[in-house]
């Protein structure tokens, strides 16, 4: 062996299960002699002991580069690479072989084995011959959080980051945060006032000095890695001064244009200058430029002349600021499905089909009717139906299960009863009611006297006199039933929130196949993305209830205020490397990283690599056709040394 | 605007009518129908109950006539639709099977690529012709006359350029018309087809219909299938509800200028309110 | 029969066939159970109901099915099941109009309605009779003829539908 490296090959026994199969002893005597090859063995390498004896050979011999054979690297690379370092080696010229989980527990004939050991050695000696010393990347993380959606999620997330000591910015799309819970009267099972436990998480917001808060802004352009984002926010033209406003709302009374309010699901009327509902944070007004007849029509300008703050500005711009951030929470939340895609269901041809989000309205004490439950002509009903799974659990639409309907559904049977005494019918196909206190709140329904028909309705038709006809078979009975209501409730699927999918193209995040956030593991990771340091919690990772909601957003700032909290991020140095000179620009690369790492300059026509996004992962190296890219630690030569080393 | 023609069993026999008045119409507004020659009888919905093998050589043999001119296969029966949409996704889905079939049908010098798009000669008017060229053509509008838009079940299921409950190529053809479209709730229900095994039932389906058609106040129900038309005309008596059934080339016609002597027994019940 | 089960593995039994299905009233067993039947294995139980022999092809099932289970298609299937094991419904003359209107079209190719209503009711004359006037009536209005046409390609299609019986699918 010419070379002018020391190497130390240090076999282990791991107590039987390598030295039992492996004849180390003949292998060890079969090669010593060899130049500048020194060979050891010891019980357990990984102990104590065995890491001392590994410095201790590498002090006395001057060994520049090391083998371990033992088990798999995925268990002690990094005790073994500690190891060197603290001996004087760079840890990154050091290789394991594994002799166990790839020899010793898997071949029987004890000869065969220790055949086979001896060709996985050399190998890894060969190929640590090759390796070249790599040093991690030390980055500065910014200490700023950038929390994108502010509902209930955004909100939780928000606080918690800021209560931990570190500045966020809350960038919401609405004129105000509370997103859909601001929306819901009360919430399952336990029926609190959904607007009492959020106005104060609002308030909080408000008042957390930490907490810079962004309404009707929104996010267009995301570049960098983690701990360096570059977000392009624009804040777009409230035309009110948010300084000098004080909420009191005489420009909202004397604006002469009604317009159809978002906020009411489109049951009531709302003026071109508006707040969305009372408690609203920032607690101010917005005008809505599209309908403002001074912005369409150069007329009006009542609410300038009216407001005794002067706080009207029809000359307001929108803001374009470019900010730093370490990490980014996504928390868009969902859209609901429209029903009236579903014709034999007759949303909008029908007067009295609701959905889901416009019961809720009209159940709220700030809603259209002021809670009440009543018909389009201003009847109570006598009876009710709701209709579960309308777009979900179906190929036709959305195949997914939108987890809260079925709790939901038994929440409106149980307001609506108690409210005007309907006939309450709940048509379903599964309960799914996995909620804690779901159980008990089904009996407590069922107690009512609700009454659940297990079947899909075929379709509704409308009578003369304006009854609601359904019909649909109770599966448990076997039988047709064709029972008319006086109003049809619909529970839409829950889908991503409307800009998910071009958040995901500005940060680069994947979708999954259901049109959600992809998460990273959906069991141990579900709040983070492939992307480092972009976190998504809630709906927009998936259908989920309020609890879940809070959980994912406590957890998503927990990983962010962990992240931020090392200051520096080590960036492991084995990413992928590109020569230039070699790149076509072909751009079959880009298309393949997971990881957003690589993209198109347009100006050389070459494909540019961001190592700090880089994982490691070698798809592109295997998919260049130029040889342009190399994996560190990993690259054509070192690989190639180790099957020589075999054969 | 060249397409092949498949007329079908019905409109060459007892629904000639709909044939002379679909075939005028064509020649004002400028389409040329070729017929497949001889094509053979689609199946319907008996042939794949009592041999399935036989349905699919039966559509194929007429995709393959047809994919020899290249056109898209026109028809205006909804059952002739249904079976060579049916098969022709099959084969496109199974082209192994496709492959057997072709062992066949090669016997007799056939073959079939699965590249032939058949569609409703209604869909042609609406999205190939629209609205511009026939409202240049239009001698007499049909003002005043309310109609039911009929489309059966077969147009827009299983497949069909729209949606499967709420096809509207009708009512936009007869506004275009000038006819006054009423809202018909069972315009894709079903007239009870072939009559399976029991005609009771089957005459319910149509009493509803004829029923709602009443109710709604229509002077006639507009249908775009021959099966539909013999359905909904024939059990009047039995049923004892009288409402003109005519066929939409015939109102098309009409209002193309073309003498109603020529265009169908059908269009006779509606003379007096025409004139 | 396994390709049947194939299709409805799926079904999770939502009743939305059933209640979609316009001659629902007129069936013994409704369309979900009789799916159900045939993925517990109740076969005979199946193949002897009324339910199939209803089905229109109206095709509002297949459409509003959330898993798109093509039900007319199973129909079909459990039609040629049917008459291979000689499991024939109550109504017989439907069945001799299906089987009188399959051997027209493998004839002459194309359907011929006097020959196909004289092949189905030739066994219930006074059936046939009640047709007479309506022959009579479309005869005169020349909207029907007196002898069949006969595609060109007649025999070779006849030839062609043997073959096909022999593939396999």
């Amino acid at each position: 062996m010419k070379t002018k490296e020391r190497i130390g090959v240090f076999i282990c026994h791991c107590g039987t299960n390598i030295a039992g199969k492996i004849d180390i002893k003949n292998l060890i005597q079969k090669n010593s002699g060899k130049e500048n090859l020194f060979f050891f063995d010891y019980p357990y390498f990984c102990s104590q002991l065995g890491q001392a004896f590994i410095k201790e050979k590498i002090n006395q011999l001057n060994l520049t580069r090391i083998v371990v054979a033992a088990c798999s690297p995925s268990l002690h690379e990094k005790t073994f690479q500690k190891v060197a370092q603290e001996a004087g080696i760079n840890p990154y010229l050091i290789s394991c072989a594994n002799i166990r989980e790839q020899c010793s527990w898997v071949t029987l004939d004890k000869e065969k084995a220790t055949e086979k050991a001896e060709k996985i050695i050399f190998s890894h000696i060969n190929r640590v011959m090759y390796q070249q010393p790599l040093f991690v990347k030390e980055v500065e993380i910014v200490p700023r959080v950038l929390i994108i959606g502010g509902g209930i999620a955004g909100i939780e997330a928000a606080l918690k980051i800021a209560n931990a000591g570190k500045e966020v910015y809350l960038v919401e799309k609405e004129p105000s945060i509370g997103g859909h819970m601001a929306k819901l009267d009360k919430t399952f099972p336990t029926l609190d006032c959904a607007s009492c436990i959020l106005t104060p998480k609002m308030a909080q917001v408000r008042e957390n000095k930490n907490i810079k808060l962004l309404t009707y802004s929104e996010v267009e352009e995301v570049s960098g890695f983690v701990g360096n984002f570059n977000v392009k926010i624009r804040k777009k033209a409230r035309s009110v001064n948010l300084l000098k406003c004080t909420g009191c709302g005489s420009c909202i009374e004397k604006c002469p244009v009604k317009v159809d309010s978002e906020f009411d699901m489109g049951l009531s009327k709302r003026k071109a200058i508006y707040i969305p509902f009372p408690q609203a944070v920032p607690n101010a007004p917005v005008i809505d430029r599209e309908n403002c007849l001074w912005f369409t029509k150069n007329k009006c300008g009542v609410c300038k002349k009216i407001c005794p703050f002067s706080a009207i500005d029809y000359d307001m711009e929108d803001e374009i600021t470019l900010e730093k951030f370490g990490a980014i929470i996504v928390a868009i939340g969902f859209s609901l499905f429209n029903p009236e895609l579903i014709y034999q269901y007759g949303y909008k041809r029908f007067p009295n089909v609701f959905t889901s989000l416009e019961i809720e309205r009209l159940l709220s004490s700030t809603g259209p009717t002021l809670g009440e439950i009543i018909l389009r002509n201003g009847e109570i009903p006598k009876e009710v139906a709701i209709i579960h799974c309308v777009g979900s659990r179906d190929e036709n639409y959305k195949s997914y299960c939108s987890a809260i309907c079925c709790l939901y559904s038994l929440k409106f049977s149980y307001l609506i009863k108690e409210r005007t005494k309907a006939k309450i019918y709940n048509f379903y196909i599964d309960l799914r009611l996995t909620r804690k206190g779901g159980e008990d709140f089904y009996n407590r329904v069922l107690e009512e006297g609700v009454e659940f028909i297990r079947g899909k309705p075929a379709k509704i038709e409308m009578q003369k006199n304006g009854k609601l006809v359904i019909e649909c078979e109770d599966t448990l009975l076997g039988k047709i039933r064709k029972i008319p209501v006086d109003m049809v409730i619909l529970s839409p699927a829950i889908c991503p929130g409307k800009d998910t999918l071009s958040l995901a193209k500005i940060l680069g995040l994947s979708l999954s196949s259901d049109g959600f956030f992809q998460e990273r593991h959906p069991k141990l990771a579900p709040v983070s993305t492939m992307v480092e340091g972009i976190y998504i919690a809630g709906c927009c990772q998936g259908p989920k209830d309020i609890p879940e909601t809070v959980a994912q957003a406590g957890l998503a700032a927990a990983e962010v205020i962990s992240l931020i909290d090392k200051k520096k991020i080590e960036i492991s140095p084995i990413v992928a490397e590109l020569k230039e000179d070699y790149c076509s620009g072909c751009g079959v690369c880009i298309e393949l990283c997971p990881y957003n790492a690589l993209e198109y300059d347009s100006q050389k026509n070459k494909a540019k690599l961001t190592p700090e996004k880089c994982f490691g992962c070698g798809v592109c190296v295997s998919a260049c056709f130029g040889g342009a890219l190399s994996l560190k630690n990993y690259r054509e030569e070192e690989i190639l040394a180790q099957i020589e080393g075999i054969l | 605007m060249k397409y092949t023609y498949y007329p079908g069993c019905s409109l060459k026999s007892t629904e000639i009518g709909y044939e002379n008045s679909l075939r005028a119409s064509s020649e004002i507004l400028g389409i040329e129908l070729k017929e497949l020659p001889e094509w053979n009888c689609c199946g319907a919905t008996i042939f794949p109950k009592l041999n399935y093998k036989s349905y699919l050589l039966l559509s194929t043999r007429n995709l393959a006539l047809a994919e020899s001119y290249g056109e898209d296969l026109v028809t205006a029966c909804n059952g002739c639709l249904t079976a060579l949409n049916k098969v022709n996704f099959y084969l496109q889905n199974n082209r192994d099977i496709l492959e057997k079939i072709n062992g066949v049908l090669g016997k007799s010098g056939l073959n079939y690529q699965g590249k032939i798009k058949i569609r409703h000669f209604l869909e042609v008017l609406v999205k190939d012709i629209g609205k511009k060229i026939i409202g240049e053509k239009i001698k007499k509008g049909i003002h005043g006359i309310k109609v039911a838009s009929y489309y059966g079940c077969q147009y827009s299921r299983p497949f069909g350029p729209e949606h499967p409950e709420n096809p509207q190529y009708l009512e936009n053809l007869l506004e275009i018309l000038g006819a006054e479209i009423v809202d018909f709730s069972h315009k894709t229900n079903c007239c009870g087809g072939i009559l399976t095994i029991s005609e009771e039932s089957c005459l319910k389906l149509i009493k509803d219909i004829l029923e709602e058609a009443e109710n709604s106040k229509v002077d006639c129900i507009v249908t775009i299938c021959p099966l539909c038309e013999i359905n909904l005309q024939l059990y009047q008596k039995r049923i004892k509800i009288f409402i003109p059934v005519v066929y939409f080339t015939q109102l098309l016609g009409y209002s193309l200028g073309i003498e109603i002597s020529k265009l169908g027994k059908e269009i006779f019940s509606l003379k007096k309110l025409l004139k | 029969m396994e390709k049947i089960v194939d299709k409805i593995k799926i079904c999770i039994q939502c009743g939305t066939c059933s209640s979609s299905c316009p001659l629902n009233f007129a069936m013994d067993i409704p369309m979900r159970k009789l799916i159900g039947l045939i993925k517990a294995g109740y076969i005979k139980k199946v193949l002897k109901s009324k339910t199939f022999w209803l089905c229109l092809s109206c095709y509002f099932c297949k459409i509003r099915c959330p898993k798109n289970i093509d039900l007319p298609e199973v129909m079909y299937n459990l039609h040629e099941i049917c008459l291979k094991e000689n499991i024939l419904p109550e109504n017989e003359i439907t069945l001799q109009i299906y089987k009188a209107f399959m051997k027209v079209v493998n004839n002459f190719g194309r359907n011929f309605e006097p020959l196909m209503l004289f092949f189905s009711l030739y066994k219930f004359p006074k059936k046939l009779l009640k047709f007479l006037p309506l022959g009579i009536f479309f005869l005169k209005a020349k909207r029907i003829h007196l002898f069949p046409y006969k595609i060109k390609n007649s025999d070779s299609l006849k030839n062609l539908l043997k073959e096909a019986d022999l593939i396999e699918i």
